[in-house]
């Protein structure tokens, strides 16, 4: 055309590669702390960091390091002395006394005494504070009643006076008899009660910062005055909590002298940033296994356990063809848990035929009802229907909020295609929505890829009284009651003598994989790329979001090769 | 003009009404609630949860209660209207017109949703500011180039860069991005939590992957745009009489060709700003974009009806300045009375 609409083109084009250009000068590095600062990444940013309202483990995991319970679990997943020295039951247990150590603070130097920890109980039971795990103190008296003040005797809502909320208040069984004993008065024999207090629940806040700003005084890192191995000494929302080794904590000052949580929801930018030096722990993605086990640098890195965490293939035993324990059974034997565990879910985790972990107390060894296609054929052509054709349609429900889920459920469904002849119709339903359909056994899902219990507390009482007596939530809306099991587990949640609870609780998990309720599939692995720098951690069921924050905080360490 | 304006800013309210209405029975309508979890919750927490956050109220009025202000005798007209409205939609848009969005349900009442929404919305902001800026920075210069200089290797160029600005999503082009400087100029992909405050240059690489597509669009409609005003009789006169290159493509071409542009930067600037979650989390951008999504998987009701308001109204803005600036840019446009 003509020079000057060159002119224009020209001017166009320097504007358009100077914007192109100047956002590479923002590259740069970021700055690293002194001291030995453990950097761990978390995936999710917690919604509440209130001891007595948490209840999700990226919560807890910020509240383990800052406070502590009156015991703590070791790296055996055994209830050792914490806060408390020592702990008795009385002769049926229906009530523990705990004897606190001498000397003890918070980490600004203020006295902690026993008053600190019945605060902690009765903030727990208050209505008002509403926590989600509330009933895990259920079993002291009068806790049950004060929580429940919101509801009549035909569990309709109500509102309550502030005569019954005192009077409430003041029935709650957890007496201060000094200030180094706390009493607990239970409903019923609790032989486990020392257990439940290394929970959450049982973190001493102190009542006056809590009293200030009843919701939102966990927001600010000077208000968590804990009593833990680490103090929070910076808390930007979305971004980052900082902790700094506590000097008042009564074990001593921990090796480490702090550790960041920072929080990368993309777990591809949080391997590249452990790369770049920047993250010490990664938690990682099933999909990112293989890519990490094939990189030479990062496999030396790469560390797996199984987590306290059963997933089972969970039925509606209301619905049929369920209700035909042959069919249940050859729906366990054509499942091939190692092919899932190994290829499927990249190896993140261990298959299992029980109930409870391998490892924790009450567990116990069997190869009933393992993989065996010719022996779920057998079953299922001895069960009522006869064999695949006589079998109703079966529909198969699994979380699609997972985009890992689908190909899943893919495979299980050809899995029992090509091992039975069974053809199952899925059904990918948003994770909410799902939550909301396993409230009643009458919604259900028919089959349910995957249910299962994620651990409390490492007792017996907690996989099978609390998940699967017939009265219980969870074994109701999946229709599952066998009285030989409750009595069982009945005679092991009421007998004082550790060995004598055990047998009990190990008799009515035979009975329970006999019962095949929804096949036992496999425990969830917690898997992370670990700094080979860093050292002392224990890798306990117990901690799912990164290895020895609840174990072994103590011994924690960055050691420079 | 002024009451034209007048009557189209006041048109905002009835569409912001009518939107947190759909809003609300939407929500309701899908299974769940914000206290479902995996471990069912016991009936007297959930009492007393829903009771703290008016969950217990029936959704659009409420009858039983004046019915029972009635059985205990209370006649007072004032009073059982009050308990007729005492519902959670109604006690919802009042809080609304009183600038009170309610408490998040996620953090149990810790923050208000204003709150939330007044502490993550500037980092959104900063990010669709940086985005709006480079989309047109660049994306206007290059459709330009490519028509002034169409057919020819830079008018491929700058077509080939825009397809693949529009058609590669930004989760693929961020993280790449993120990826490549990492790897190859020792880049951190994390940025300290103090990068975020202020106006600095953290927002450089998130704004300008945000902006990529609409950059591209920009690009593609310029270029059809000055293309098809090129061919005009008046531009050959504007020539045909002599007039210099400058005031041609300046004041006749360009003045034209705008007003698309105009017409999709609108609605693209509040879609820009009220961020992504993309890339709000492959930055680790502490912006408004995931409570969007989020806050719809928790159930968390008023963080969904804030967001979704927040929204339109913005949208509705963004709608009103793009109409009244038509008129500034072209005369004929211009509104009487």
């Amino acid at each position: 055309m003509n020079h000057v609409s060159r002119r224009w083109a020209r001017v166009a084009a320097i504007v358009a590669v100077f914007a192109l250009v100047i956002p590479l000068l923002t590259v740069g590095t970021a700055a690293q702390d002194g001291g030995k600062v453990l950097r761990v990444h978390q995936p999710v940013y917690p919604d509440v960091v209130d001891p007595q309202k948490s209840s999700f483990t990226n919560e807890i995991v910020i509240m383990a390091l800052a406070y502590e319970g009156l015991t703590r679990l070791d790296e055996n997943q055994e209830t050792v002395p914490a806060a408390a020295e020592a702990w008795e039951y009385n002769e049926d247990a229906t009530q523990i006394t705990f004897t606190l150590r001498e000397g003890l603070t918070y980490s600004d130097g203020s006295p902690l005494t026993a008053e600190n920890f019945r605060y902690a109980v009765e903030r727990t039971c208050d209505p008002v504070t509403a926590g989600e795990y509330q009933s895990i103190l259920f079993e002291i008296v009068g806790c049950a009643e004060f929580a429940g003040l919101g509801l009549d005797e035909d569990g309709n809502p109500r509102e309550w006076t502030d005569e019954e909320y005192e009077e409430a208040r003041a029935n709650l069984g957890a007496t201060v008899v000094d200030d180094l004993t706390l009493q607990l008065d239970l409903t019923n024999p609790a032989p486990y009660m020392h257990t439940i207090a290394y929970t959450w629940v049982f973190y001493p806040v102190k009542q006056e910062i809590v009293a200030a700003d009843p919701d939102n005084w966990w927001q600010t890192a000077e208000n968590h005055i804990g009593n833990g191995p680490f103090t929070v000494t910076s808390i930007t929302q979305d971004q980052e909590w900082k902790f700094e080794a506590n000097e008042n904590y009564w074990q001593g000052r921990p090796l480490l002298d702090g550790i960041d949580y920072v929080y990368v929801e993309d777990s591809a930018v949080a391997l590249e940033a452990y790369r770049a030096g920047d993250l010490d722990i990664v938690s990682l993605e099933p999909v990112q296994i293989g890519e990490v086990q094939a990189d030479p640098e990062l496999s030396e890195a790469f560390l797996m356990y199984p987590t306290a965490w059963t997933s089972n293939l969970s039925f509606n035993l209301t619905q049929e063809p369920f209700t035909d324990i042959k069919v249940r059974q050859a729906f366990s034997q054509a499942f091939d848990r190692e092919t899932y565990c190994a290829e499927i879910r990249s190896g993140d985790c261990v298959p299992t035929l029980t109930w409870i972990p391998e490892g924790l107390p009450g567990s116990i060894e069997t190869d009933k009802f393992g993989y065996d296609v010719e022996a779920a054929q057998q079953a299922l052509a001895e069960s009522s229907y006869g064999g695949p054709e006589g079998l109703p349609p079966i529909s198969m429900f699994y979380n699609s909020d997972d985009p890992a889920a689908t190909p899943r459920a893919e495979y299980v469904a050809g899995m029992y295609r090509d091992n039975l002849g069974i053809d199952i119709t899925l059904e990918p339903t948003d994770g909410t929505t799902l939550v909301a359909l396993r409230k009643d056994s009458t919604t259900y899902p028919q089959v349910l890829l995957v249910g299962g219990w994620i651990q409390d507390y490492p007792d017996p009482q907690n996989w099978l009284s609390v998940f699967w007596t017939c009265d219980s939530t969870f074994a109701e809306r999946v229709g599952y009651c066998n009285e030989e099991f409750d009595r069982l587990t009945e005679l092991g949640d009421t007998t004082t003598d550790p060995d004598e609870r055990l047998g009990y609780y190990e008799q009515a998990g035979e009975i329970l994989v006999d019962d095949i309720p929804g096949p036992f599939l496999y425990n969830p692995a917690a898997v992370f790329v670990v700094n080979p720098a860093f050292t002392g951690y224990a890798t306990t069921a117990s901690e799912v979001e990164w290895p020895g924050y609840l174990s072994t905080p103590m011994t924690l360490d960055l050691v420079e090769e | 003009m002024l009451e034209y304006a007048l009557r189209r800013i006041l048109w905002v309210i009835p569409v912001i009404i009518a939107v947190a209405a759909v809003t609300f029975f939407l929500m309701y309508r899908a299974p769940g609630g914000p206290w479902d979890r995996e471990k069912t919750l016991p009936a007297a927490t959930l009492a007393s949860l829903n009771a703290q956050f008016g969950l217990d109220k029936p959704l659009w009025v409420n009858p039983d209660a004046v019915r029972e202000l009635r059985a205990q005798g209370v006649s007072n007209p004032l009073a059982l209207a009050t308990a007729y409205i005492d519902s959670r939609f109604l006690n919802y848009m009042t809080g609304v017109f009183r600038f009170d969005l309610g408490p998040s349900y996620a953090s149990k009442g810790a923050e208000s949703v204003q709150e939330l929404i007044a502490r993550k919305f500037p980092i959104s902001l900063k990010l669709g500011i940086v985005a709006i800026v480079f989309s047109v920075v660049v994306g206007i210069p290059l459709g330009i180039i490519a028509s002034l200089r169409q057919n020819t290797w830079i008018d491929y160029l700058s077509l080939g860069t825009s397809t693949l600005g529009v058609s590669v999503p930004t989760f693929v082009s961020g993280l790449l991005l993120l990826l490549f400087l990492a790897s190859s100029f020792n880049f951190s992909p994390i940025r300290g939590p103090e990068e975020w405050e202020g106006f600095g240059r953290a927002y450089l690489l998130p704004g300008v992957v945000l902006g990529l597509g609409t950059m591209a669009y920009m690009a593609r409609l310029t270029r059809t745009s000055m293309l098809e005003i090129k061919r005009q009789d008046y531009i050959r006169t504007a020539r045909a009489k002599g007039l210099a290159d400058r005031g041609v493509v300046g004041r006749h071409m360009l003045r034209n060709a705008l007003i698309p542009i105009i017409t999709i930067l609108g609605p693209a600037a509040a879609d820009l700003v009220t961020g992504s979650i993309i890339i709000e989390s492959i930055f680790g951008a502490p912006g408004l974009g995931r409570e969007f999504v989020e806050s719809i998987a928790k159930r968390d009701y008023s963080v969904i009806m804030g967001t979704a308001i927040f929204y339109a109204i913005l949208v509705a803005i963004a709608n009103v300045f793009v109409d009244l600036s038509y008129g500034v840019i072209d005369p004929r446009i211009r509104v009487r009375r």
